[in-house]
């Protein structure tokens, strides 16, 4: 509690040293926070220091590395006894995820000179803390935007990235995970998506074209998405407003394929719209995977005039839902072959069935595409995934 | 978003356009190569003119274009909304695979009719 406090007034650069402090009280020693970067491939630590506040901090790999373990299993991992806490003889070492419940954020280590359940809980109860320090730092620190960047990134990118809410979200019997690449260049793709009482909206936008005006369509789009539906507009009526928007804005030059839709997490009723967009995939159990239908209305701001027809689709407990954009399924190798729409669910049927969290599915999901595309890919790709267990809140895992 | 996109050595910058008049107030518009960002306003120079004159028909012939992206795209909903505006027919002549699923993807095909051949396209 008291850290808490003393980190209102504090800068991102002084959470470490405060962090530290606090935790030395508790029996927590030498505490290290790392940062993992927007693609999820590498954990910096934050000492504070230099323009991106982690000048001479080590570094480790998300998939070669202990620390890597420790985020990719959302976990406290201990070091080996021979490698760990050298210096605190019968100590040891430890690596905790650091998350808010959801959004996985980096990893804190930490030297302890026992192991036991209450050192153990306040090391996770530690890394809870360490996450919404950095939450409530992160939306005006440009060092932890420096940071969590490996490259460069386009203007298009910055507007996106802080126009998505956060990738991860949990609770009301549902999760959801989003990925979006090429995450420094990305064009006119985005996702989003909001909750309100037992109303999960869900959304996907592709923006034609690659360039900045393609993230300026995908901005208007959602602002003009988010601005409807918080009137309480219909996801067809929504639709509509965001076409009109556009066309008031780039007349009919512009235009956005989406689909829209609403789950009900108490009941598991999809109600969806298609506005020329690539159809929902459906994963029921571990069994088989389908494409749901809804005739398309034509991309927003085209002015097709075509009408609008609002689907719905009964959820089984424990259903996967997959949102996405053609940069995933068209991702094409040196040979030319594309990712393909197979290999996508399969790549999600076998990663997410009890061996990897939705998030983490996701993550290798993207690094998978990437590696597919000799790590360089020409069209947008992005995915929303949402699963419904429908009472079994116990059993979320996220 | 796009269609497939051209298998490496394609020449995706490179688009042919031709006219002919067919008679009987209609006009074949033949497209060949990669309908895209680079190419897509070469044909709508060919397209919007033809398009202004109301009771005309202009049929596209897609079969030559392999490639097509969001830009081509938009270059045909455009050409569709002047024919709407103007009282112009419009219709695609054999778009391939590729192209047809783009088409049919977005609800275009709901609009802009395709046939396989030009004899085939009514009167």
């Amino acid at each position: 509690m008291r850290l808490m406090q003393a980190s209102h007034m504090a800068t991102l650069e002084q959470l470490p040293g405060m962090i530290a402090e606090h935790a030395a009280v508790a029996g927590m020693h030498d505490v290290a926070v790392f940062v993992v970067d927007i693609r999820e491939t590498v954990l910096r630590r934050l000492t504070g220091q230099g323009p991106d506040a982690g000048g001479g901090g080590q570094e480790f790999t998300v998939s070669g590395s202990l620390p890597g373990q420790a985020y990719q299993r959302v976990e406290l991992l201990p070091e080996s006894e021979r490698d760990g806490a050298g210096e605190r003889p019968g100590g040891r070492r430890w690596w905790v995820a650091v998350t808010d419940g959801v959004e996985r954020l980096g990893v804190l280590r930490a030297d302890t000179d026992t192991d036991d359940e209450p050192i153990r809980q306040a090391l996770r109860d530690l890394a809870s803390m360490t996450a919404l320090l950095l939450l409530s730092k992160r939306s005006f620190s440009d060092s932890y935007a420096r940071l969590a960047r490996t490259e460069p990134m386009n203007v298009a990118a910055e507007m996106q990235w802080n126009l998505t809410p956060p990738p991860a979200y949990a609770g009301h019997n549902a999760t959801v995970g989003a990925v979006v690449e090429p995450a420094y260049q990305i064009g006119g793709d985005v996702f989003d998506y909001a909750v309100v009482g037992s109303i999960l909206h869900l959304s996907v936008f592709d923006a034609m074209g690659h360039d900045t005006t393609a993230g300026i369509t995908a901005n208007v789009a959602v602002a003009a998405c988010r601005n409807a539906r918080r009137q309480g507009a219909s996801l067809a009526e929504t639709s509509r407003q965001v076409e009109q928007t556009l066309i008031e804005q780039f007349s009919t030059s512009r235009y956005i394929t989406g689909i829209l839709a609403h789950l009900d997490m108490g009941t598991g009723r999809l109600t969806w719209i298609n506005r020329g967009h690539h159809l929902p995939i459906l994963i029921r159990g571990n069994r088989w995977a389908t494409e749901l239908a809804c005739p398309p209305a034509g991309p927003m701001g085209a002015d097709l005039g075509l009408p609008v027809t609002m689907a719905t689709d009964q959820l089984e407990p424990g259903d996967r839902l997959l949102l996405y954009t053609d940069g995933i399924v068209e991702a094409r190798d040196r040979c030319g072959t594309e990712f393909g729409r197979d290999r996508f669910v399969d790549f999600i049927l076998r990663h997410h069935s009890g061996r990897h969290t939705l998030h983490e599915t996701l993550r290798r999901l993207m690094a998978a595409v990437m590696e597919h595309h000799d790590g360089k890919l020409d069209d947008d790709a992005t995915v929303l995934l949402t699963e419904w267990r429908g009472g079994h809140q116990q059993e979320l895992t996220p | 978003m796009s269609t497939d996109r051209p298998a490496p050595g394609d020449q995706r910058d490179v688009l042919q356009v031709y006219v002919r008049p067919l008679g009987a107030g209609r006009h074949l518009v033949t497209a060949e190569g990669a309908l895209d960002l680079h190419t897509a306003s070469r044909l709508a120079d060919v397209l919007q003119p033809l398009l202004l004159t109301s009771g005309r028909s202009v049929l596209v012939d897609l079969s030559g274009v392999a490639f097509l992206d969001s830009t081509g795209l938009t270059c045909l909903i455009a050409a569709y909304r002047t024919a709407r505006n103007t009282g112009a027919r419009l219709a695609l002549i054999a778009p391939g695979e590729r192209v047809r699923r783009m088409l049919v993807l977005t609800g275009t095909d709901q609009v802009l009719p395709s046939y396989a051949t030009v004899d085939s396209v009514p009167d």
